[in-house]
């Protein structure tokens, strides 16, 4: 056991700051984008090794035996299908709702479907002299929908309106002539409610979102304000073409805003927000912190933060296939083509109320910041500080298993991107000179880049 | 005196002074002004605040994955001889059942609802015999919480029996999950515990089995056709397990990526039939949580579900007589052959302890005089999982 007393003698002194100087050092070199120690621990000590489609679904490694308890009873209420009371066992669906349980939208824990029933619309109308901004939802409502289309209802309600779903599809090609194919949503929504009915469809701010995965996200909740703080770049001041910003947003909890996290927009602060808001809105839940339209609380406190805590636990699957060539190669070109400006890989956790989840060196590959993305990516909608065109960093740990988890699952907010070489490629704004150059490669290097993404 | 640092403890000075991220001179434990970020309410006193990662009384853990199987074939031949064979079977169960629910309509008889009864119980085993193989499209397209959400809505239910809008294969389409598949035609069969008669059968309840009765069969067909066929313009399933670890392969980029698949796969059936579906009813001492009440076969769920982790395990459809050349087992057996035999023995003592448990279930749960099987069950199929994590896991 090495007991240290520190006395001021100079020499003792001078070894102290060397040894501080070299921590900082060894700390910013951990730091940089591509450098990791080897094997890269995606999630610090929570990282699982594990490449099924289980691979989101697991608690993480070093719960205690009481948190190890509690995970598993949130593991039940994510799984609790909802019906309309009254009922035996999880009535409180509805009325109105878009599906009846979490892991319905978040199959095993993974990316959802861009299907009506996975996916949802938010929905909001322009900020005018009259129409304001409600501070809990950070959109101006529209009359009768509210800023998310409920399309279904429990027995004798109808859905809030009818929604459908096409893709067209747009082809380019690549400066080596390989060509490409593209598909984007197109949506139409027919309310039901009289008034939403007659609103001029221009003026009707739409967002299709798919269901996130959620594992991870315990950690993301922890890292510090200040280390966030210090990523973001809302002038440019350093001139890179990247600016990066926070969003501020309603937290539940504390009935006052804080800085966003969690969702496309990065529009939810904490994950107590983020699941009372998915158990009213997604599934008509009502719960101690949202209670319903009528008032009710369809679930207790303890449900509520079991399901919470049990997306806070969950492990982070790790990096695979670190010694192949072409990997290495990959993972060179994502950081040459400077994607890992915004994709950072390493961010540090600070305290956390779970033991595990303190302290850990992570691999998000995110700077959770919110980032123009272009015109082409844009909903259009603005979402509290979040511009129609700006979507926040989505974390890329665990995007190669994606597929494995959910087969056919899309990628980017509405699932529009089939794989992640479209992903890439509707990438603008900010990231148009990062998509220029990976475009520019040869087929070769495009290929390697997109197995590195493959193995996170 | 002078104290020299040795490497060793060097490195521990670096490695406390990167975690406290600060150089102040005077080491606190915590420096931040942040609050922590996660409100967890009534958090328990467990945890604590700070700290340096997990340390002591651990009891989650990473399970020791090797990430170094290599046979293509044992998980090619898990596909082809397991996978599709059974969702085959399952098919030809739900259309018997169709069927057998149109005679009972056309003749509502107690003789043709006995046999509606039996079939419906033939397509659940099967059904239930699929829980290994529930990754891929059974989750993806949907599937499986249209065939087998629980609970169903049963309030819901009779708002729709009770209305006059035909009940056609079309409108049960649009219906909730909890209000379709094979609970929903369970419930209408059986009643709330196993207790209707011919004669109480409603036209609108006929009405509304027959269209499940279709509705089911076409949800199997396609689960079948995902796997061999494919749906919507994807690649048959059973490509993406036959070609795991070739380059083109983005699900299954390595072999072992695959068996681990099938290894999750048993462990996840043995979690749901010892944890889930056995042990939590139990603790509660609730029959509501026994998945197949009405039908009073909860069962046949846990058997079938064990069953289809063997299957898993050693390759084979016994019914239809498919045995995979290669498996986990005959894996496991060329590296730890007396391991392998503990396993099949494990296996089969727990099928011995389920089978030992009282039925119907749904009655014994609550009776202490069955109390001793039913923890002699539970206790078997965990230990069969304990030993496929601790000793498995490392070969796969």
């Amino acid at each position: 056991m090495i007991h240290w007393r520190f006395s001021p003698s100079l020499p003792r002194l001078a070894t102290y700051g060397a040894l501080c100087l070299l921590a900082v050092l060894l700390s910013q070199g951990l730091n940089r984008p591509g450098f990791s120690p080897e094997p890269p621990q995606a999630g610090g000590a929570t990282t699982l090794s594990l490449r099924s489609s289980q691979a989101f679904a697991l608690p993480a490694p070093g719960l205690t035996a009481a948190e190890a308890e509690r995970h598993g009873e949130g593991d039940v209420s994510f799984d609790a299908v909802f019906v309309t009371a009254p009922a035996r066992l999880n009535p409180g669906l509805g009325p109105l709702f878009n599906n009846s349980s979490c892991a319905a939208c978040h199959i095993k824990n993974g990316r959802g479907m861009a299907e009506l029933g996975q996916a949802l619309v938010r929905v909001s109308l322009p900020e005018t002299a009259t129409a304001t901004i409600l501070a809990v939802d950070g959109v101006v409502p529209v009359p009768g929908l509210g800023t998310q289309v409920q399309e279904h209802g429990i027995y004798g309600y109808p859905p809030e309106a009818a929604l459908s779903l096409s893709w067209p599809e747009r082809s380019g090609s690549y400066p080596d002539g390989q060509p490409y194919h593209l598909r984007s949503p197109q949506l139409r929504i027919d309310p039901s409610d009289p008034a939403a009915a007659q609103l001029d469809p221009s003026q009707l701010l739409t967002s299709l979102r798919i269901p996130p995965p959620v594992f991870g996200t315990g950690l993301l909740e922890v890292i510090p304000e200040r280390q966030l703080k210090a990523l973001a770049d809302p002038r440019d001041r350093n001139g890179d073409g990247i600016s990066g910003r926070l969003n501020y947003v309603w937290q539940f909890e504390r009935q006052t805003k804080a800085i966003g996290r969690f969702g496309w927009k990065a529009n939810s602060p904490t994950l107590l927000s983020q699941t009372a808001a998915a158990y009213v809105n997604d599934m008509g839940v009502g719960n101690p912190l949202i209670p319903d339209h009528a008032g009710n609380q369809d679930i207790d406190q303890a449900t509520l933060e079991a399901s919470t805590f049990y997306v806070q636990t969950l492990g982070v699957p790790a990096r695979a296939q670190l010694d192949k060539p072409e990997v290495k190669a990959g993972e060179k070109l994502f950081t040459e083509a400077n994607c890992a400006a915004c994709h950072i890989a390493t961010l540090k956790t600070g305290r956390a109320p779970v033991k595990a989840l303190a302290h850990q060196t992570i691999h998000p590959y995110s700077d959770l910041l919110l980032h123009d993305m272009g015109l082409e990516l844009a909903d259009g909608r603005p979402d509290f500080d979040a511009s129609g065109q700006e979507w926040r960093t989505a974390p890329l740990w665990g995007v190669g298993l994606t597929q494995t988890v959910l087969p056919y699952s899309g990628y980017l907010h509405d699932g529009r991107a089939r794989s992640l070489e479209e992903a890439i490629l509707w990438h603008g704004g900010e990231a148009e000179a990062s998509k220029r150059q990976f475009m520019a490669l040869p087929a070769a290097d495009r290929a390697a880049l997109l197995q590195f993404l493959n193995t996170l | 005196m002078r104290r020299r640092l040795k490497p060793v403890e060097l490195f521990l000075a670096v490695g406390l002074a990167v975690s406290l991220g600060a150089c102040g001179g005077a080491v606190t434990p915590e420096q931040s002004s942040d609050p922590p970020a996660a409100t967890l309410g009534s958090e328990g006193g467990e945890g604590g605040e700070g700290g340096e990662g997990s340390e002591g009384g651990a009891a989650t853990e990473n399970l020791n994955w090797a990430n170094t199987f290599a046979d293509g074939q044992v998980v090619s031949e898990f596909a082809s001889q397991v996978v599709v064979p059974k969702y085959s079977q399952y098919v030809n169960t739900t259309a018997k059942l169709r069927q057998a629910i149109d005679a009972f309509v056309k003749a509502p008889t107690p003789a043709n609802l006995t046999v509606a009864r039996e079939v419906w119980t033939a397509a659940r085993i099967s059904w239930e015999q699929t829980e290994t193989f529930a990754f891929g499209p059974a989750g993806s397209l949907g599937l499986d919480g249209a065939m087998d959400s629980w609970p169903i809505n049963q309030t819901d239910i009779e708002q729709i029996l009770a209305d006059s809008e035909p009940i056609t294969p079309a409108r049960v389409a649009t219906l909730q999950d909890t209000e379709r598949g094979m609970h929903t035609i369970e419930y209408l069969l059986f009643g709330e515990a196993n207790n209707k008669t011919a004669d109480q059968f409603s036209d609108r309840e006929k009405q509304y089995l027959q269209a499940l009765g279709q509705d089911l069969n076409g949800l199997a067909q396609r689960l079948l056709d995902s796997w061999q066929k494919g749906v919507d313009g994807q690649p048959p399933y059973i490509t993406l397990l036959s070609t795991a670890g070739s380059p083109e392969n983005t699900v299954y980029p390595t072999v072992s990526a695959a068996a681990q698949e099938v290894v999750t796969g048993i462990l996840d059936s043995l979690t749901e039939v010892g944890e889930d579906k056995l042990k939590a009813p139990f603790v509660d001492q609730d029959p509501v949580g026994l998945e197949s009440r009405f039908s009073q076969q909860t069962i046949n769920d846990l058997k079938s579900n064990l069953k289809s982790a063997e299957n898993g395990y050693l390759g084979s459809f016994p019914e239809a007589g498919a045995q995979a050349s290669v498996s986990i087992s005959s894996y496991v057996a060329a590296a730890n052959p007396a391991l392998d035999q503990t396993i099949k023995a494990q296996f089969e003592a727990a099928e011995t302890a389920l089978a030992a448990v009282p039925t119907p279930i749904e009655t014994s749960l609550t009776d202490p005089a069955a109390s001793t099987e039913i923890n002699a069950a539970i206790a078997a199929i965990l230990e069969v999982k304990e030993t496929i994590q601790t000793q498995v896991v490392p070969l796969i």
